[in-house]
């Protein structure tokens, strides 16, 4: 029953604000913005009433993944209606590409050859934009591919980091036996602080960091470990002029209204004037955030739809967590457990840094807000990261009914 | 302070607001205007729907997958001093360790068996089983020591301390996943016979629960005894100072003659 009130209150919130778009956009875009509006609400009901049955996938959780997706591309197609189109067919990618990590999940019993050929990749992947890269906004972490297109290999890594994690963490290992991961993880480290992506660093070492201490419980060295990350943080402070900029801004960005202050001042005026309710779906000045349509992405849906809204996009993120969270957590297996509560460290950790960062709560930095913003990469990731949750609640629910069959009783 | 009619416009006041989009001016209408701002309020309903039905549904499902992951059961045969009764299952899980201590994976109360005793892990749907503690384990009647491996089938009987349990395995116990390289390695297990035995494992809840026993010790039960322990203590008419150390150079002793 919840999850078709979650799916129908989905498919109109995408139907109402894709028919509003229609009515107000260029003649150019009505064709494309009718398809995009019956794709987004034929996936997002198929996917969230269908899937579950089809590939033993949580209703929950796809019911706010696709609420999340639908507010993207609604917002993107408001306020840049080519981005829109595009991460319209991101999220068609996004689907295809959670349904198979979510079998792999499932499916594959030996993880050893898998974990060490993404090693492998996921070291190349993140020496690649060093070569061949250029550097955008501070950063060499974008990939020039065919066709004008570039990818961030930095946010595919992430996968094989919580795979690796997953692997070498679990079974009770030795310390010894965990060094693999820890190597893979200082090397990744190194790597991102040499392409100067170090909001993507935070995201990898807290992860990493987050692993360790679900794995072992050991409080004192992951204390040791935050005390290592905060000396870094000091040293990167130190070391990238950027940084240094970002921070001053974080603490006043009023000293330089026009030049450093300007992005996070334009995000702050935007949620404000959205006051509680918004200003209406199309309306207020969000081009007037340089990044409207990735990193700041949650301005613009406060000024658009209001603080109400922003408020309970954020209480579906924890919601989603919460449920990936819950999922792992009911896994015996150490590795299944690892690989769900990576995914939910990495995700929370993304969502709260840039949403922190765009009320001014930290310094910016620069990552994408899950599911929302526009970008082909951290999408497909995401995507990818809640196909792993999903199979990790596909075993569980295989499990749970083999036990049930023979007479498994916990009493 | 803006003048109405002064050719500026403000957010709040364009009514024909103009937008870009792919270069080419689109002017909106009222209605349109009204709807959108409606859309605001229909948004923040439809938002709040999606959120409390999400809660509810988690609220629905509180307790579920209590049997996930379960690749058998040991039904308690012969409790001893074992905080539960003769006839209970307790669920193996298809890793972890067993022992006396709340975060164990098969928890055993009982004054036999120490916080951590003994590592075991599911393959190939047998339960293998490695003791870290010198608790008297028994393997089908067959003494299992320190450090080494005993490997339980479905039906097998397994004395730990005081508590005599029977093993059953499910059909679909197969492994734990992920697991190519050894569970406990040639290394672990010469530390483990060495005593040397390093866990990452929570230090601090483990501390807690051994300072938990405390109160104990001034009863002469403050470590899970051993057989061979018991029979020492009853023996010795001396005071539990002189006790306690004769059993400290007892325990040394043994690691010397082992290494």
């Amino acid at each position: 029953m919840t999850t078709w009130i979650i799916a129908l209150a989905t498919a109109c919130f995408e139907g109402l604000g894709m028919l509003l778009t229609f009515s107000t956009a260029d003649e150019a875009y009505k064709v494309s913005f009718a398809v995009v509006s019956l794709v987004m609400v034929i996936l997002g009901l198929v996917s969230t009433l269908k899937f579950p049955r089809w590939f033993s996938m949580d209703p929950l959780m796809m019911g706010l993944t696709n609420f999340l997706c639908g507010t993207g591309v609604l917002l993107l197609c408001t306020v840049s209606p080519d981005r829109g189109i595009r991460q319209c067919i991101f999220y068609v990618a996004g689907l295809v590409i959670m349904v198979v990590f979510s079998m792999v999940v499932d499916r594959v019993r030996r993880f050893r050859g898998l974990t060490l050929v993404s090693m492998v990749l996921g070291i190349v992947a993140l020496t690649l934009p060093l070569i061949f890269g250029q550097w955008v906004f501070g950063a060499k972490n974008w990939l020039p591919v065919f066709g004008g297109f570039s990818i961030q290999p930095s946010e595919f890594v992430k996968l094989s980091l919580i795979l690796s994690l997953a692997y070498y963490f679990s079974s009770h290992r030795t310390l010894l036996q965990m060094l693999p991961a820890i190597l893979f993880t200082g090397a990744c480290l190194l790597l991102l602080m040499l392409q100067r992506d170090l909001g993507t660093a935070l995201i990898y070492y807290l992860t990493a960091l987050i692993m360790f201490f679900v794995a072992s419980g050991n409080l004192l060295l992951t204390a040791l470990g935050l005390g290592g990350g905060v000396g870094a943080a000091l040293l990167g402070y130190r070391m990238f002029a950027h940084v240094k900029v970002r921070v001053a801004m974080w603490r006043n960005p009023w000293s330089d209204p026009m030049g450093g202050g300007y992005q996070i001042i334009q995000a702050l005026l935007a949620i404000g004037s959205g006051g509680l309710y918004g200003m209406g779906l199309g309306q207020g000045t969000p081009g007037k955030i340089p990044a409207y349509y990735n990193d700041f992405i949650f301005a613009v849906a406060c000024e658009q739809m209001g603080q109400v809204f922003g408020i309970a996009l954020l209480l579906i993120y924890v919601l989603l967590f919460a449920r990936g969270i819950s999922a792992s957590l009911n896994c015996r297996h150490s590795m299944n457990m690892l690989l769900g509560c990576g995914t939910v460290a990495a995700l929370s950790i993304q969502t709260l840094m840039i949403t922190a960062g765009v009320i001014k709560l930290i310094p910016i930095t620069g990552v994408t807000m899950p599911f929302l913003s526009y970008g082909g990469s951290s999408y497909v990731t995401c995507m990818a990261m809640v196909g792993i949750l999903q199979g990790v609640y596909a075993i569980n629910h295989r499990e749970e009914r083999t036990a049930m069959a023979e007479g498994g009783n916990r009493g | 302070m803006m003048k109405a009619g002064s050719g500026k416009k403000s957010p709040g006041a364009n009514v024909e607001m103009e937008k870009k989009a792919g270069g080419r001016t689109v002017v909106s209408n009222a209605w349109v205007q009204v709807f959108t701002q409606g859309f605001g309020y229909i948004s923040a309903v439809l938002i709040l729907i999606v959120f409390v039905a999400g809660i509810m549904q988690i609220l629905s499902e509180a307790g579920r997958w209590r049997r996930a992951g379960i690749a058998g059961k040991l039904h308690v045969i012969e409790r001893g001093n074992l905080r539960a009764s003769v006839g209970e299952d307790i669920p193996v899980p298809y890793e972890g360790m067993m022992g006396s201590s709340r975060v164990s994976d098969i928890f055993l109360p009982s004054r036999g068996v120490h916080l951590r005793s003994a590592f075991f892990w599911v393959d190939e749907g047998q339960l293998h089983v490695v003791p870290v503690r010198r608790d008297g384990m028994l393997a089908d009647n067959v003494p299992v020591s320190v450090g080494d491996e005993a490997v339980l089938r479905n039906g097998a009987v397994l004395n730990l301390g005081t508590v005599r349990m029977k093993l059953t395995l499910y059909e679909s116990a197969a492994g734990p996943r992920g697991m190519e390289t050894p569970y406990v390695t040639g290394a672990r297990r010469r530390r483990v016979k060495q005593g040397r035995e390093i866990f990452i494992g929570s230090p601090f809840s483990l501390r807690r629960e051994r300072r938990n026993r405390q109160p104990d010790k001034k009863n002469g039960r403050d470590r899970p005894a051993t057989d061979s322990s018991k029979r020492r203590r009853s023996h010795d008419s001396r005071s539990e100072k002189t006790a306690e150390k004769k059993r400290s150079s007892a325990a040394q002793k043994s690691r010397q003659a082992q290494r």
